[in-house]
């Protein structure tokens, strides 16, 4: 039974009309059939529905105030002062009170017809109701469980007449459950403007005439307000397509974004911040690995899609071989409320979030009315989805390594089901440092089953420099640290996939790299670098240096102290030759137990600081030592992990000769890369800052959307999702890596400009003055992140040339 | 096992419909069999009004408006802390409140922006005066998020934090960067503060200026709600008119009237106007300054710039991108000004299209001419190989 009723609903969604997917009325009360028959007809046909998600649209009226209705679903009563109510009857719980009633905002009189929706989400924990398509209101009560009653309901006992009844098995916005309002005219206009699209291309013709006829269509049916703006959106983004002269011949647009764009883009939309494109133009310097997104709205669906690019040959004939793009797709999933914007978990609220790169599209199944996401677990006895986001108890963690989720090795062709919606790629290029600078031309293919449906030049200019490694804006000599802690370390090939992950988006400084030597083996074999070495547990603790005394630490006699110095800094020394370390290894061990003044004292880390500092290079890396416990920290600390980014809190550790960064702008745990670029990058380096320390980078995966016994209100803090064999990556480590490229690209223009501003030739020098000026007057928190790139692109090469000219190098 | 099951599960469908009826009116009426539980969402309406001069005053002139329903934070099963009708009442007269400490909410909107008053009782002040302590002073902890009561599409939530005591705004957190779509509030909002015998009521207002693309009329929907919550911590612990902390999903909401015609014109006319002088402004700023720079001339320094083209420090700098970019933005949008002096001479949708188009040129000068630089600066990369 149930088969068949799944069966049924997959042929209604096929008849979808120009939509791939809409809204599926699972109960009718005045359509004919089975279910509708008697009331055990409805009680059989209703158990293959959970009830943990409906909605209701409702057109009905009272014959007078004081009326009630029982409507099966849930009962409706019309006060005397013209107030709607609507009763649920959700399960009791020790907790819940039961029934939930939600009353009107607006009234409504007798005798007068009203629109009535209802729904409700047990993932969401929310009941709310609409009259007219105005809200009225919701429950404050978050832990109320599903609705038991579920009848079917007996109009010609309702004290009015009820014209329409539908109820769908998803919790809709509400715009899915009201009328579209719209006159005939309005029908007219909007299928005019389709009809009479003018555009050369023959694709976007025919997806046109279609959004036409289903207008038509829409006239002389039932048409809620959100199909019609549906329709509308369709047809307002076909004009702009057809108007723009980079359309052509091909069946889809291809939009470029900026990879680090803040644009949130959902699937039915053009994205505001990019531009159709006819070539795919990106400039790169040696060294860097360059990302690029692009959007592809196909005119009609297509089953198997997919991108080919080829090799690239510049103007000597060089090749760039297609095999350094990294092609991917941008899934998108729902993620709990807050996402894009910070770490804190709103589970009351279901987004639509574009995150994942991955291959294969098929791993995570995605239903955009019923909000829900489904991962791909594949047994050996058979594969199957799982619903991961209902807010269950069995849901609260998902351990990855334990079950088989895990994406394709190698990019997947994709349905795009749907002219209209957009499918997002990352490129992401590598440029190595031995590439000949030179413009690559070379062309990128849009296969639609298997046959090039479209061809997209693509040029890659590689600019005549190498990148450097980060270094601060206050002086060009010192590190700008890229911490993460931590890569994954399960085992060694995960370990040394999460190192080939830090090399790729420019984490150069993860921690725990120096806790094991089978870790740093890794580390050389994969050429991540090793000096100066961030967050090492292995070391023996500062804060355990007086446990070789046995006793209190307050007690130890001042004679002991040299011999207790002398026992640990071997322990020290024994430590790194264990790892394979040098002895003058630079290293900022993480002491987080040292964070406040009180710890610093009760601790006695001022002394085994001291001793390390007259007799390593290990350096005291302390944790948010904001201004009020910078006392007593200063002195001994060498770099501090601040809360927040203040100029004036660089200004104070610098003064002493310390350094600060940043460990919770950003926190890892939103996607927005444009968030990560711009704290990480111009902001945070503006500030004077010595860099960012990435709190996590794969972590448990906590469902976001159940209530968990710990830390509720959190997202998880890591930059890639968890799967059986590593991880996914995320779209904010895109951003992350344009963070730090910008840096790089600034280190670039400072390194050539900083030492020539007494330069003998005096265009070099007017050169360096400006170009100095130009990074100065730049506001780190508000100039465009792309601009600054290709501008700071722009003033390496003329200075390039100039020292080349004047220098001769 | 399986008789067991359909019994139990039927007995259980039967008391439910029982419940069901009986609350529905079908069965009794008059005794409901279950007490029914108000546990919906707060919702207030916001006033259309200028404020006035004495606006702490309007809780004894205009208590009915001002709305109660505070809820112990973090335990929402519980009831609204301050339903008792008598304290409401000694609250609106200013009235000894025996060591209780209510608080209130009213929220009004100008053709400027939106004010939330915000009172909090305090009926420890005197005693901490002849203790020689601080006075107390709650903390409020808000934030509205411009959309509507559905869920799905995404917005910003602007937080903030204010007190009675030290009347600013604090903890103002942007969560996505200054750019074409999103403007912090930081900065623009302002607070104030008045002392009444039996607490403090706060003012803060919230221009529409950073908000000036995110109007309640403009959003496209039948109703005009956003979210809004206001969670107060005080001495007696904390109180909350809408949820927790950061959690949108569990705000209340605040619901503009149906805005009038004449309202809406008022509103984008003011904002064209406001914008305009950003406008204006920028284009005085350091990074343009194309009144103080010649595009003509023979001087000797723009002879040397165009040997350099590439090395401006501002875009004025940039001859050829002023005079092929900057010149006919500033020459389009200047002539956008005959149009907002006489905006009310437009029909409602012909203000709403013009508003729409050029606001956003006005606020985002400074973003919209920084990209067709980065634009320019990319031609130049790759026009260096031509």
């Amino acid at each position: 039974m149930r088969r068949k009723v799944l069966a049924l609903i997959a042929a209604l969604a096929s008849t979808a009309g120009v939509f791939a997917a809409e809204p599926q009325v699972i109960f009718d009360g005045f359509a004919p059939g089975a279910k509708n028959k008697d009331q055990a007809s409805f009680q059989k046909w209703r158990k293959n529905f959970t009830r943990r998600l409906f909605s209701a649209d409702v057109r009905m009226k009272f014959d007078s105030v004081g009326a009630k209705a029982d409507l099966g679903f849930f009962a409706c009563e019309l006060l005397k002062d013209g107030t709607l109510r609507v009763i649920f009857i959700p399960g009791k719980t020790e907790l819940t009170p039961a029934p939930l009633v939600l009353t009107s905002q607006d009234k409504v009189k007798a005798g007068e017809e009203f629109d009535l929706a209802v729904n409700f989400s047990a993932e969401r924990r929310r009941y709310s109701f609409y009259l007219n398509g105005k809200y009225q209101s919701e429950n404050a009560v978050f832990k109320t469980p599903e609705t038991l009653h579920w009848t079917k309901p007996d109009f010609a006992k309702i004290p009015g007449k009820v014209s329409r009844f539908r109820i769908y098995d998803a919790a809709l916005e509400s715009e899915e459950l009201f009328p579209a309002g719209k006159t005939f005219a309005e029908f007219d206009a909007l299928s005019a403007r389709a009809k009479n699209l003018e555009t050369v291309n023959p694709h976007l013709k025919k997806w046109s005439a279609q959004l036409a006829a289903e207008v038509e269509k829409s006239k002389k049916e039932y048409t809620t307000a959100a199909r019609f703006k549906r329709l509308e959106n369709h047809i307002a983004n076909a004009g702009k397509m057809a108007g723009d002269p980079a359309v052509g011949n091909a069946p889809a647009a291809v939009f470029s974004m900026s990879p680090s764009s803040q644009e949130l883009l959902t699937p039915d939309a053009l994205p505001k911040t990019g531009k159709m494109i006819s070539t795919l133009r990106l400039f790169a310097a040696k060294g860097e690995y360059k990302p690029a997104t692009l959007a592809i709205v196909p005119f009609k669906p297509v089953r198997n899609f997919t991108l080919r690019i080829s090799d690239l040959k510049n103007e000597k004939g060089k090749i760039y071989k297609s095999s350094q793009i990294d092609v991917k797709l941008i899934k998108r999933w729902y993620r709990a409320g807050g996402t894009w914007l910070n770490y804190f978990s709103d589970k009351h609220i279901r987004i639509l979030v574009p995150d994942l790169l991955i291959n294969d599209d098929r791993i995570i199944k995605v239903d955009e009315f019923r909000q829900t996401n489904e991962f791909l677990l594949r047994y050996p006895e058979g594969a199957r989805y799982a619903d991961i986001s209902r807010a269950e108890y069995d849901q609260t963690e998902f351990k990855s390594y334990d079950v088989p989720f895990y994406d394709a090795d190698t990019l997947q062709s994709v349905e795009l089901k749907e002219a209209g919606r957009n499918q997002l790629y990352s490129l992401y290029c590598h440029i190595p440092e031995n590439t000949d600078a030179g413009t690559y031309q070379g062309k990128i293919e849009l296969l639609a089953d298997g046959k090039v449906a479209g061809t997209l030049p693509l040029t890659i200019k590689v600019l005549p420099f190498v990148l450097p490694r980060p270094k601060t804006y206050y002086d060009v000599t010192r590190t700008y640290f890229s911490h993460i802690n931590s890569a994954a370390d399960l085992n060694e090939t995960v370990f040394r996939k999460s190192l080939k992950c830090f090399l790729k988006y420019n984490l150069f400084h993860a921690s725990r790299i120096a806790d094991a030597p089978w870790k740093i083996a890794i580390a050389q074999e994969t050429g991540y670098p090793l000096d100066p070495l961030v967050g090492a547990y292995m070391l023996p603790k500062m804060n355990d240096w007086y446990k070789n005394w046995g006793g209190s630490d307050r007690d130890v006699p001042d004679d002991v102290i040299p011999l207790l110095d002398k026992i640990y800094l071997k322990q020290v020394a024994d430590t790194l030759k264990r790892l394979g370390l040098p002895a003058d290894t630079e290293f900022y061990p993480v002491f987080t137990s040292e964070s406040d003044i009180y710890r610093l004292v009760k601790m006695n880390a001022t002394h085994p600081a001291d001793v390390l500092h007259a007799n390593t290079n290990i350096k005291r890396f302390s944790h948010s030592m904001t201004e009020r416990y910078i006392i007593g920290a200063v002195d001994t600390a060498d770099m501090d992990a601040a809360a927040r980014v203040v100029p004036e809190f660089a200004d104070l550790w610098h003064a002493a000769g310390g350094r600060v960064i940043n460990y919770s702008e950003p926190f890892p745990g939103p996607e927005n890369p444009a968030w990560y670029r711009r704290k990480i990058g111009l902001e945070m380096y503006k500030a004077n800052y010595d860099g960012h320390m990435m709190h996590g980078f794969l972590t448990r995966h906590l469902s976001e959307f159940p209530d968990w016994p710990e830390d509720p209100a959190y997202k998880n803090f890591g930059m890639v999702v968890p799967a059986k064999d590593g991880f996914l990556e995320r779209i904010a480590l895109i951003g992350t890596s344009e963070g730090y490229n910008d840096v790089r690209y600034a280190t670039k223009l400072m390194q050539l400009a900083k030492p020539r501003l007494e330069s003998p030739h005096l265009a070099i020098r007017k050169e360096a003055k400006r170009q100095m000026a130009w990074l100065e007057k730049l506001d780190g928190k508000t100039y465009d992140m792309d601009s600054f790139r290709s501008g700071c692109a722009l003033r390496i090469v003329s200075m390039l040339q100039l020292i080349q000219k004047w220098e001769g190098k | 096992m399986i008789m067991l099951k359909r019994i139990f599960l039927s007995a259980a469908f039967a008391a439910c419909a029982a419940v069901f009826s009986a609350c529905a009116g079908l069965a009794s009426p008059a005794e409901p069999v279950v007490k029914e539980a108000k546990n919906e969402k707060n919702i207030i309406d916001v006033e259309y009004r200028d404020l006035p001069g004495d606006y702490w005053n309007l809780l004894q002139r205009e208590g009915e408006k001002w709305n109660f329903n505070f809820r112990p934070y973090d335990s929402q099963f519980a009831e609204i802390l301050w339903s008792d009708s008598q304290l409401q009442r000694n609250v609106v007269l200013g009235a000894d409140l025996e060591g209780k400490q209510p608080s209130a909410l009213y929220v009004s909107f100008n053709d400027d922006g939106f004010t939330l008053l915000l009172f909090a009782a305090e009926p420890g002040t005197a005693e901490s005066l002849e203790k020689g302590s601080s006075r107390p002073g709650s903390i409020f902890e808000c934030f509205f998020m411009p959309g509507d009561a559905d869920s799905q599409k995404f917005d910003h939530y602007y937080q903030f934090m204010c007190q009675a005591v030290k009347p600013c705004i604090s903890g103002v957190f942007p969560w996505l960067m200054e750019d074409e779509s999103f403007r912090s509030v930081e900065g623009m909002m302002t607070a104030e503060s008045h002392t009444l015998t039996h607490g403090n009521i706060i003012k803060v207002f919230v221009p529409w200026d950073p908000l000036f693309d995110r109007l309640p009329f403009l959003g496209g929907k039948r109703d005009n709600i956003w979210r809004l919550s206001v969670i107060r911590w005080a001495s007696s612990g904390g109180q909350t008119w809408g949820g927790t902390v950061h959690q949108q999903g569990e705000a209340g909401y605040m619901r503009f009237p149906e805005f009038t015609g004449d309202m809406k014109t008022r509103i984008m006319k003011n904002l064209l106007i406001r914008g305009w002088d950003a406008y204006k402004n920028y284009l005085r700023s350091a990074q343009l300054q194309p009144d103080i720079l010649p595009v003509n001339g023979t001087q000797h320094y723009l002879r040397d710039l165009e040997k350099n083209p590439h090395t401006d420090v501002i875009f004025a700098e940039n001859i050829p991108f002023r005079k092929a970019v900057i010149d006919p933005m500033i020459a389009e949008i200047d002539a956008y000004g005959k149009t907002i002096a006489g905006f009310e001479k437009l029909s409602m949708d012909e203000q709403i299209r013009f508003y729409q188009t050029v606001a956003p040129k006005l606020f985002n000068t400074k973003y919209i001419m920084q990209k067709a630089y980065g634009a320019w600066q990319e031609e130049q990369i790759f026009g260096k190989e031509k």
